[in-house]
């Protein structure tokens, strides 16, 4: 098509990282206004990822957010929306998995039944998905986290699960690996927001770019997913991975208004078009990634 | 005048929208400045762009491509765009709006017109009606709602015999090649045939229409010369004139135009000759309806093709070492779950790689079709009846054959059994 309408439009936002902390209300307030306001800078079909600590702590807070994202999806019947929950959960005995589920999670799925709703009427893929991303630790117990995950898909919940070097032994039950949509694979033991964000986007990067190496064309030719990550607990913002790793924020969320952080982000990128700080990122993690068996 | 065009799929990757091509260009020699904007799952647009767009190129007339399972985003998207401007009137078109009752009106409120006929045709009605300032006036093969909400029905419109008076959105540039790796060709629209589970025949009144080999060579020329070296045909039955296949490629061998070709064709329209000259013009894959591997079922179907036929021709394929790809569809009127895992185990014995198209699919049963009409008949019962308006039954349903539990079984057996999970290319 003859594409010069276009040309030189604003920024398309493909994913919002927010690593959610201990902030108070008005500060949930001012970063749920701020996500609102940045739906319409998403990409028709995007990701949210929310960074958890724990699941207590994290699920009122993307529950507050969540309402926000259901009121712009009704008024935006073109658009869908990916909410990951990326967080830990304490799973010691067959009675977590019930208390977590009927505690946490099918109130959550609950939550968003107009969309299911709508999906059944239309017999179509639901504009709103949740992804339960759970962070695995030693202690992981792979049956139990089985027996998590057939509750997730049985409420089509989707099950994805983060692996760091101290759990890539739960690749190897495969009765697991079935269940899962998604796995991540971190490549140090760690479970901090850095590392999971690290990791989210290197896969990202890398599965964008499989189909060229599949072609055998350029690996990288295309930009990396354009992202902005949010840190809730100070307001952070960063325009990509390379630059919330060496904390070179962008601006605040709570004092800048989002018609200025997008013309702040988009600036950031053309003066650093040739910028590439992610894909070295990128190719790092790769390079530490100690593969499972079968992979 | 400026008419905008956009086809919406956040499902699958953006492909060239030819048939909204064909109408860009259409509309363009007529002196309407027409612009396509197509959203597949890999396009990036934000709701902020989108109205950009909108605002800069200042359409009055927009024109939204319809198909079943993208109703609720067209519906979205002409919301969004009437509240950018009310003045700017929106159409729908293609396969889900053609045989749409016009209830649907009622549950598309920011939708003017629904297009019955011929694209080109009635857009171009359409088009003038809005720059005349008379937008309801002198229009045909189109259903409409006025100013006060009454809705009106037009007489149907033909489309042309020849579709050489079309011009073509390859050769007026219609289309963008910088990002575009294969190029979608229709030289033919239409099908005679009856398959009573297809739109196809009805929608073009069992007639079929052609373009001249020459217009195809000089379509294949541009577009090899842009830099595309892959064509994807989207005729229903391309070999329908087996000597009209047979001098394109005659013309594309002895012209030098090397290029890797996908098509689809029924399996009692190829023979050793054709197959032959298939796989030297540099066709790499060919898809072939199957539908059901059961004898009884496929009796029921109006296709008039044997199972053995089809085996024949994958054999045929394949021993020119073209892949072959097969259609096939469960929940058929009379099948059952047995049956539906005849078809699979045909993959098997065939050697037919099951991935990509060869992913089999529930029927869907859409406006238009034969099943949507006699559905009854057949012992189909759709499971929800409150539906909105602009959706035909779909695969919202079961049969007394196939309960709806056993269809969802077929559908993870074919899953498991399949290389790339299930992911299907032609919907």
């Amino acid at each position: 098509m003859n594409n010069d309408f276009q040309t030189n439009l604003n920024p398309v936002l493909q994913k919002i990282f927010v690593v959610l902390g201990k902030q108070d209300r008005k500060q949930l307030e001012s970063l749920s206004l701020t996500l609102s306001n940045l739906f319409s800078h998403m990409n028709f079909t995007s990701h949210l990822y929310f960074i958890a600590e724990n699941l207590s702590e994290g699920m009122p807070h993307l529950e507050y957010i969540q309402k926000n994202i259901m009121v712009f999806l009704k008024k935006n019947l073109f658009a869908r929306f990916y909410v990951n929950l990326i967080h830990h959960v304490p799973l010691e005995t067959v009675n977590d998995i019930d208390y977590n589920f009927n505690y946490y999670y099918q109130p959550w799925k609950q939550s968003i039944r107009t969309f299911d709703i709508e999906s059944n009427e239309h017999r179509e893929a639901p504009r709103l998905v949740l992804l339960p991303v759970v962070v695995t630790d030693r202690q992981t117990d792979s049956k139990l986290l089985a027996g998590l995950f057939d509750r997730f898909n049985n409420s089509f919940l989707l099950p994805v699960f983060y692996l760091n070097t101290d759990t890539f032994f739960l690749t190897e039950d495969e009765n697991l690996l079935m269940k899962a949509h998604k796995i991540y694979y971190g490549h140090s033991n760690s479970a901090e927001a850095a590392e999971i964000v690290s990791t989210i986007c290197s896969q990202d990067i890398l599965e964008k770019a499989s189909p060229n190496v599949a072609s055998r064309t350029v690996l990288m030719n295309a930009p990396c997913p354009a992202a902005l990550i949010i840190s809730a607990q100070d307001g952070m913002v960063y325009s990509c991975m390379d630059a919330f790793l060496k904390k070179k924020s962008l601006t605040n969320i709570y004092g800048e208004h989002v018609n200025t952080l997008m013309a702040q982000y988009d600036q950031y990128h053309k003066s650093n078009s040739d910028c590439l700080g992610c894909r070295k990122q990128m190719v790092e993690w790769f390079s530490n990634l100690a593969l499972p068996k079968g992979i | 005048m400026n008419v905008l065009l956009i086809d919406i799929n956040p499902f699958s990757p953006s492909l060239t929208p030819i048939s909204l091509g064909y109408i860009a260009s259409f509309l363009k020699s007529r002196g309407f400045n027409t612009r396509i904007l197509s959203l597949g799952e890999n396009t990036l647009i934000s709701r902020t762009n989108l109205c950009e767009i909108v605002r800069r190129f200042n359409p009055a007339l927009v024109g939204l491509s319809a198909y079943q399972r993208t109703m609720l985003y067209v519906n979205g998207l002409a919301k969004l765009i009437k509240s950018l401007d009310r003045d700017i009137k929106l159409a729908i078109g293609g396969p889900q709006a053609t045989f749409m009752p016009s209830s649907a009106f009622s549950e598309l409120p920011d939708i003017d017109y629904i297009s019955r006929s011929s694209g080109e045709e009635t857009l171009l009605r359409v088009a003038r009606a809005i720059k005349n300032r008379t937008p309801f006036s002198n229009l045909l093969g189109v259903s409409y709602k006025d100013a006060s909400g009454e809705v009106f029905d037009t007489p149907g419109l033909d489309a042309a015999a020849d579709l050489d008076l079309y011009p073509s959105p390859y050769l007026d540039d219609t289309f963008d090649y910088s990002g575009m790796s294969e190029a979608i060709m229709l030289t033919s629209r239409g099908c005679p045939h009856d398959c009573i589970y297809c739109y196809t025949p009805n929608a073009f009144k069992h007639k079929v229409s052609f373009h001249s080999v020459d217009r195809v060579i000089e379509e294949i020329k541009w577009i090899r010369k842009k830099g595309v070296k892959r064509l994807w045909f989207a005729d229903p039955n391309i070999s329908l004139k087996p000597a009209r296949l047979m001098e394109i490629f005659n013309r594309m061998l002895s012209e030098g135009l090397d290029m890797q070709m996908w098509l689809q064709t029924r399996a009692d329209l190829v023979n050793p000759e054709v197959m032959k000259i298939m796989k030297r013009s540099g066709v790499s894959t060919i898809a072939f309806g199957l539908e059901s591997a059961s004898e009884r079922v496929m009796a029921k179907l109006g296709k008039h093709i044997s199972v053995e036929r089809v085996a024949e021709a994958v054999k045929l394929a394949q021993s020119e070492k073209i892949e072959v790809e097969l259609f096939t569809i469960f929940g058929l009127p009379y099948e059952t779950f047995e049956d539906a895992v005849k078809t699979l185990e045909f993959m098997k014995a065939n050697k037919v790689k099951i991935m990509g198209n060869t992913n089999s699919q529930q029927m869907q049963i859409y406006f238009g079709t034969h099943m949507a009409r006699h559905y009854e008949a057949y012992k189909i019962k759709p499971l929800n009846n409150k539906r909105p308006a602009y959706l035909s039954i779909g695969s919202n349903y079961e049969t007394d054959c196939m309960k709806y539990k056993e269809m969802i079984k077929i559908q993870n057996l074919w899953r498991a059994n399949s290389i790339d999970r299930g992911r299907r290319i032609v919907s």
